[in-house]
């Protein structure tokens, strides 16, 4: 037991001093991320990056997602946070406790184009004019079709330029024809891959340009939920219940579904389907104002208080560039929103045409954010579940929404 | 004179001793008294994400008691208590008493009803995730088979509050199971010989002699599943999905304080929501304590 003991004390100790005298001669830069899926890829890129860079060492630390916000906030406080860090949509609130660094006067030392993004994923990490992130990548939303369910009926497959009614339409064909248990149009009924998109492409908005307003007041928000719930009650897509507890994707794999609404990070299970030759891409049809779709992703963002800035800034220069979009993108772990390295995304594909992501990516518009989007966002998908089940009216829903987002987005104004 | 080296002795022992629970009770005192005492005082503060929290007085607990959110979720964990304290003592004594019978296998039944206690919550929560999945459950198509139609368990506001109980009852009888046959074994036979030979039948025996002299171990019972319904959380979070339109129904106080918590990040307002769970479940407790007198029999 003492012998253990001493061991154990031992062991302790050398843990304590090895590591910063090992690191001795070298800057270490850490780098959190959350994606353990997506680990394996980033080691190897941060081995290429090493490699680059012989005097800079980076230590990568990965923290589920579960524990990935809380553990950056107190370590936040205590000065031990990452230098270098995945960030998501919550980074208005970061930047707003001004504890993000601004990169462009890094970005200007060192020239680097920002017109080699997607335009839209590179604006959304500007704030007030400075920016504060550099893009990982992105995902797009648009609709995937079972063309033999089409065919196998006589129905017209959906064209590009389409719009809702002419969705209608389809699927309304396709349901005289289809037995119990099939359904023509299937969705996953959380925000970013099916409302987020219909209240915009209806004419309404989820928070103004500005991020002073909550548009559940508008006319075409509360339309957009009245859209989706009509497919319900006509019976061209299941009801709530069911699409709350299989996955929409799930049912379209089956073979149970014609028209999927789904984001790229579904389209690699996609692609492995055994019927996914027969499986189409298009935009989404286009409501009342557009058919713009929402736009998600990630960004590389650099710690206020990072120890040494100019080697973390290295790491983000490299991680947001060619090389390490190309390992992604071979990786099949991100959609590159470096528009040069989309080239290396697109053959993961055997059967889905990825050029359709990227043709929607042009079009899309971010999802929507501010400082408090954590406070807000719980509450817009909470009423939304209630209205899509018919709970509450769209009418009713939508002002219990404005009631509860107008207050937080003003008190982000003191 | 003598007594001096036995005293020291003595000393010796008692600092063994502290020094043996030393790492328990410091384990208790960092994690439990002292984080006790942190969450009282951040319940006074306006703790978020980072940065010095203000002091701010009582105005979590003044939001609090204007929050729909908490008194719907108040009253749904009352249901919770509702439905499942009661379903759990009965079943628990049921089967414990059957399995105190001592029929041949009794081995096997004993492991069978222990199962669902040494299961993971994680496993028993997706297993009957499945089971109660509205398209391809197991339950809605015996349901079919019946003629009966199926339920939206998981989805449907009225229903999923019934779901989560059903859950938590199968998987919190077990471990009652194994305390209440605990207690059942301490009760000495010569008491159902007595009866029987002044003829009293089963059901009299179960009703005068078992119930009776078992009511500490049912208290215990009763008292443990209070809290432990009262806590309900991790079943509602693994099979209710993300996005249900249930979420509503279900929401208990520890659902709606990790909501506030750890999603919205209001870590001071869910400080309070916590403080407030303790008192209620404190002053159930106190009135379970208070009430025992009337019921529970001590074998003196």
């Amino acid at each position: 037991m003492k012998r253990f003991v001493t061991l154990l004390v031992a062991a302790v100790l050398l843990m304590a001093f090895a590591v910063p005298a090992l690191a001795e001669d070298k800057t270490t830069v850490t780098f959190a991320l959350w994606d353990e899926n997506q680990k394996p890829v980033f080691d190897e890129i941060i081995a290429k990056f090493q490699e680059h860079n012989p005097n800079i060492s980076v230590e990568v630390q990965l923290t589920p997602w579960s524990q990935y916000w809380t553990k950056l906030d107190a370590a936040m406080g205590a000065e031990k946070a990452a230098d270098v860090f995945w960030m998501n949509t919550y980074l208005p609130k970061y930047a707003a406790a001004r504890v993000l660094e601004p990169l462009d006067a890094y970005i200007a030392k060192d020239k680097l184009d920002m017109e080699a993004y997607v335009a839209v994923v590179r604006d959304a990490y500007i704030i007030d004019g400075a920016t504060y992130a550099l893009p990982k990548g992105m995902d797009t939303v648009q609709v995937f079709f079972n063309k033999a369910i089409f065919e196998k009926h006589g129905v017209e497959l959906p064209k590009e330029g389409w719009t809702w009614d002419d969705m209608v339409t389809l699927a309304t064909q396709l349901k005289e024809k289809t037995t119990v248990g099939e359904y023509p149009i299937v969705m996953e009924l959380d925000p970013q891959p099916s409302y987020f998109n219909f209240i915009p492409q209806d004419g309404g908005f989820i928070i103004n340009e500005d991020g002073t307003k909550a548009g559940f007041d508008q006319p075409g928000t509360i339309n957009s939920y009245k859209k989706v719930l009509k497919l319900m009650e006509d019976g061209v897509m299941p009801d709530y219940k069911v699409l709350s507890d299989t996955k929409g994707t799930d049912l379209f794999l089956s073979q149970k579904a014609a028209i999927l609404f789904m984001g790229s990070w579904k389209a690699m299970l996609l692609d492995e389907a055994s019927f996914a030759k027969d499986i189409g891409l298009i935009p989404m049809p286009a409501m009342d104002a557009s058919n713009v779709s929402v736009l998600g992703g990630l960004g590389f963002a650099m710690n206020a208080k990072a120890q040494n800035k100019d080697a973390a800034w290295e790491l983000i220069k490299y991680l947001a560039g060619e090389e390490s979009n190309k390992m992604q993108a071979e990786g099949k772990i991100d959609m590159p929103a470096l528009i040069s390295a989309q080239q290396y995304y697109a053959p993961n594909f055997k059967n889905l045409d990825a050029s359709v992501f990227f043709k929607v990516a042009e079009t899309g518009y971010f999802f929507p954010t501010s400082q408090k989007v954590a406070e807000w966002l719980p509450v817009v998908m909470d009423v939304s579940s209630q209205i899509l089940s018919g709970s509450v009216s769209p009418e009713d829903g939508c002002q219990m929404i404005q009631e509860q987002m107008q207050p937080i987005l003003d008190s982000e104004q003191k | 004179m003598r007594k001096r080296p036995e005293n020291r002795l003595r000393q010796g022992e008692a600092l063994a001793g502290y020094a043996m629970i030393a790492p328990l009770f410091i384990g208790l005192i960092v994690f439990y008294i002292f984080a006790f005492g942190q969450n009282i005082y951040d319940s006074l503060t306006n703790k978020s994400s980072f940065g010095v929290p203000d002091f701010v007085g009582f105005a979590n607990y003044v939001k609090l008691l204007r929050a729909p959110y908490f008194y719907q979720a108040l009253q749904n964990t009352l249901l919770y208590v509702a439905i499942c304290v009661p379903l759990v003592v009965v079943f628990s004594v049921l089967v414990a008493v059957l399995l105190n019978v001592g029929v041949r296998g009794t081995g096997i039944y004993r492991t069978l009803a222990f199962l669902p206690a040494v299961t993971l919550p994680a496993a028993i929560a997706l297993m009957w995730k499945w089971l109660l999945n509205y398209e391809f459950g197991l339950i809605n198509a015996g349901l079919n088979a019946l003629g009966i139609g199926s339920v939206a368990w998981l989805s449907d506001p009225k229903v999923v509050l019934f779901a989560v109980s059903m859950v938590f009852v199968w998987g919190g009888v077990s471990y009652q199971v194994i305390v209440l046959l605990a207690g059942l074994q301490g009760i000495s036979r010569s008491y159902y010989e007595a009866a029987r030979i002044d003829g009293a039948n089963s059901l009299k025996q179960f009703r005068y002699i078992t119930l009776p002299l078992l009511s500490p171990s049912i208290f215990f019972v009763m008292v443990t599943s209070i809290i432990n319904v009262f806590q309900i959380f991790d079943i509602i979070y693994l099979i209710i999905p993300q996005y249900s339109s249930g979420t509503a129904a279900s929401r208990s106080l520890a659902t709606f304080f990790f909501e506030e918590a750890f999603i919205k990040f209001q870590k001071g307002y869910g400080a309070a929501i916590a403080v407030a769970m303790f008192v209620l479940i404190l002053l159930v407790t106190l009135l379970q304590l208070r009430l025992q007198k009337r019921w529970v029999h001590y074998d003196e």
